[in-house]
């Protein structure tokens, strides 16, 4: 293990160390945890050329800063949540290169709830139950089980090969996040304790994303869902990320990361794996709408997308030079290949280096 | 009991194999054998296995296998039974004697179930302690016992409002169950006593000390052998008394 790379600063509302989640214990009654939108987590460490188990920051919502101890390579996916460098916007989707020195903020949202911070080789905490995720019902994994807090220093895990800097997500794999989503569900287990009204409701409502909402689930507010003669309890049995309770309020629940592994009540449907980020990044207030498909359909969902990895070809978005004489002395500017920062038509804010040191740069279009 | 199992599907990585709907020995019993057949047939694809009360929900990878090919290779294994094979009697299970301070700070309703039951907190005690209960299974919380069996005549509601910490080890009431709360959490359970036993340590493995399919006996303890227990696993000596049990 190597000395900090980053130290927080600012943890904002809730920030915690995760990975892919914490396997082969469920039985016991332990939480798999990991981060909640598995799909941004997965393509921050395969921009990064890390281990699919390397662990990154969960920051939700803003009103979070670090500061980097030591120099390395870092990429942000997941929410919009204003990433800014040092003053200048810091790319999304892309691995770039950081400083001992240097700040980082996430200050609010534009679109989304949950970014990742990964960062080349990992934050490199120690691993318990074979995961370095954060389950904060039982204080396991992350930092002492605990959510991070200001003056924490994380270290970074080893590299393998130098991570890859300017290496940006092909733009038709950028997910992106809206305040009103259809969610594709596949009925059951419990889909017979419900009315055919229940049903009817269920796939046909809009719900609405409460604050009530966490880590372990989206609660949903909107028309109720009906029960049978069987009710809103059933005797516990186990359950999976993903499903839909319906508790005694009769408003549905979609089970996330840190969910129990058991539950007592009935589960109407279970989100389609491939469709779960969308709840990931549900902004309270937002919409959500549920689309019955047959586990089939749902399946081909998730090896559609499988191979949509496995055949990414990342675009290359490291700086272009030019060399650049102004009265007579050269210097040398660089300019990022593909942008990286919001545009906004006829005008855009850039980072340019010139002679190796960064300037924010705004650019107005000329009219001709 | 001898309904015909079921096959539910749960999403597209998740299948339950449902033995009943009732909290029954005999349940239980059949969804731990289909655990262990099914473990001992290591299908392709499959990432974890979560008995329960009444089921089996089997966690695959669906890029590993899709939900036809499982669910007919589950159907194929039930269609086996789970037969013991000829040479080996059912083993017998352990009992874990959990030592319990009663009422007082350690539970602090003990008095408010003897209320409810309109017995003596010495009645409600011996009542508690005087069976043994059979985990059905793990769930809630790291290493929290589903028990199944307490005398109905303590059964008791929960809390209206729940507590916001209930401390590690408080043994509580919950309707006509019973439970260890395996470390500090929210709960809503009636608290009539605390062990000092670890019921859950990640670095141990298994990280849980009660496993399903054994059994619990709840043990009246002086406050001096609670004080030497407390003792015993500061130095890390200490181990959960077990044995095996008799039928």
């Amino acid at each position: 293990m190597s000395g900090p790379f980053l130290k927080i600063i600012s943890p904002g509302p809730l920030c915690t160390v995760q990975d892919e989640g914490r396997f082969g214990y469920q039985q016991f009654g332990i939480s798999t945890s990991g981060a909640v939108d598995r799909q941004a987590f997965a393509l921050g460490n395969l921009l990064l050329g890390n281990q699919p188990s390397a662990a990154a920051l969960e920051i939700t919502v803003g009103g979070f800063e670090v500061e980097f101890l030591s120099d390395g390579v870092v990429a942000i996916t997941g929410a919009d949540l204003t990433p800014d460098l040092d003053g200048l916007p810091a790319s999304r989707w892309e691995t770039f290169p950081v400083s001992g020195g240097q700040r980082l903020t996430m200050a609010s949202p534009r679109s989304g709830l949950r970014a990742y911070l990964c960062v080349a080789g990992g934050t490199d905490v120690p691993a318990q139950l074979g995961s370095r995720a954060t389950y904060l019902a039982a204080r396991l994994g992350g930092l002492q089980g605990t959510a991070l807090s200001a003056g924490d220093e994380i270290p970074a895990g080893p590299v393998q090969d130098t991570p890859p800097v300017g290496r940006r997500l092909p733009p038709d794999l950028i997910p992106e996040y809206r305040r009103e989503i259809t969610v594709r569900v596949v009925p059951g287990p419990q889909e017979s304790h419900f009315t055919p009204a229940g049903m009817e409701n269920f796939f046909g409502a809009e719900y609405i994303v409460t604050d009530r909402s966490d880590r372990q689930g989206v609660r949903l507010d909107g028309p109720e869902i009906e029960a049978g003669p069987e009710g809103y309890d059933i005797v516990s049995d186990a359950v999976v990320t993903g499903a839909v309770q319906i508790p005694g309020d009769r408003k549905p629940i979609v089970l996330l990361a840190d969910r129990q592994t058991t539950g007592g009540y009935p589960k109407i449907g279970v989100v389609a794996t491939v469709d779960l980020p969308m709840l990931a990044q549900a902004v309270p207030g937002g919409t959500v709408r549920f689309q019955r498909v047959t586990v089939q359909e749902a399946q081909a969902g998730a090896r559609q997308w499988a191979a949509s990895l496995a055949s990414i070809s990342f675009v290359d978005a490291s700086p272009t030079g030019y060399r650049v004489a102004v009265g007579g002395v050269e210097y040398l500017v660089e300019v990022p290949r593909a942008g990286g920062s919001p545009q906004t038509a006829g005008a855009a804010r850039a980072k340019v280096s010139v002679d190796g040191v960064p300037y924010a740069v705004e650019i107005e279009e000329l009219s001709p | 009991m001898s309904d015909q199992p079921r096959i539910l599907t749960a999403g597209d990585a998740g299948l339950v194999v449902e033995f009943g709907s009732v909290i029954d020995p005999d349940v239980n019993r059949r969804a731990y054998e289909f655990a262990a057949a099914l473990e001992a047939a290591d299908l392709d694809g499959i990432t974890e296995l979560v008995p329960t009360y009444r089921s089996v929900l089997v966690h695959y990878d669906n890029l590993a296998v899709g939900h036809d090919e499982l669910r007919a290779a589950l159907e194929a294994i039930l269609r086996q039974g789970t037969a013991p094979s000829a040479n080996d009697q059912p083993r017998a299970p352990s009992l874990f004697e959990i030592p319990v301070a009663y009422g007082g700070e350690d539970g602090p309703d003990l008095q408010a179930v003897a209320g409810h039951a309109g017995l003596s907190p010495d009645e409600v005690v011996a009542i508690h302690s005087g069976r043994d209960y059979r985990v059905y299974m793990l769930g809630f919380l790291p290493g929290f016992p589903y028990l199944g069996g307490m005398d109905e005549r303590i059964a008791c509601p929960r809390l209206k409002t729940p507590r916001l910490r209930v401390p590690a080890g408080s043994v509580g009431i919950a309707e006509s169950q019973t439970g260890v709360y395996p470390m500090d959490s929210p709960g809503g359970w009636q608290l009539i006593g605390r062990t000092p036993a670890p019921l859950f340590e990640p670095a141990a493995q298994p990280p849980v000390a009660i496993v399903p399919g054994s059994f619990v006996r709840f043990v009246p303890t002086e406050p001096a052998k609670i004080a030497a227990i407390e003792k015993e696993i500061e130095e890390g000596s200490y181990r959960l008394p077990s044995r095996v049990r008799r039928p």
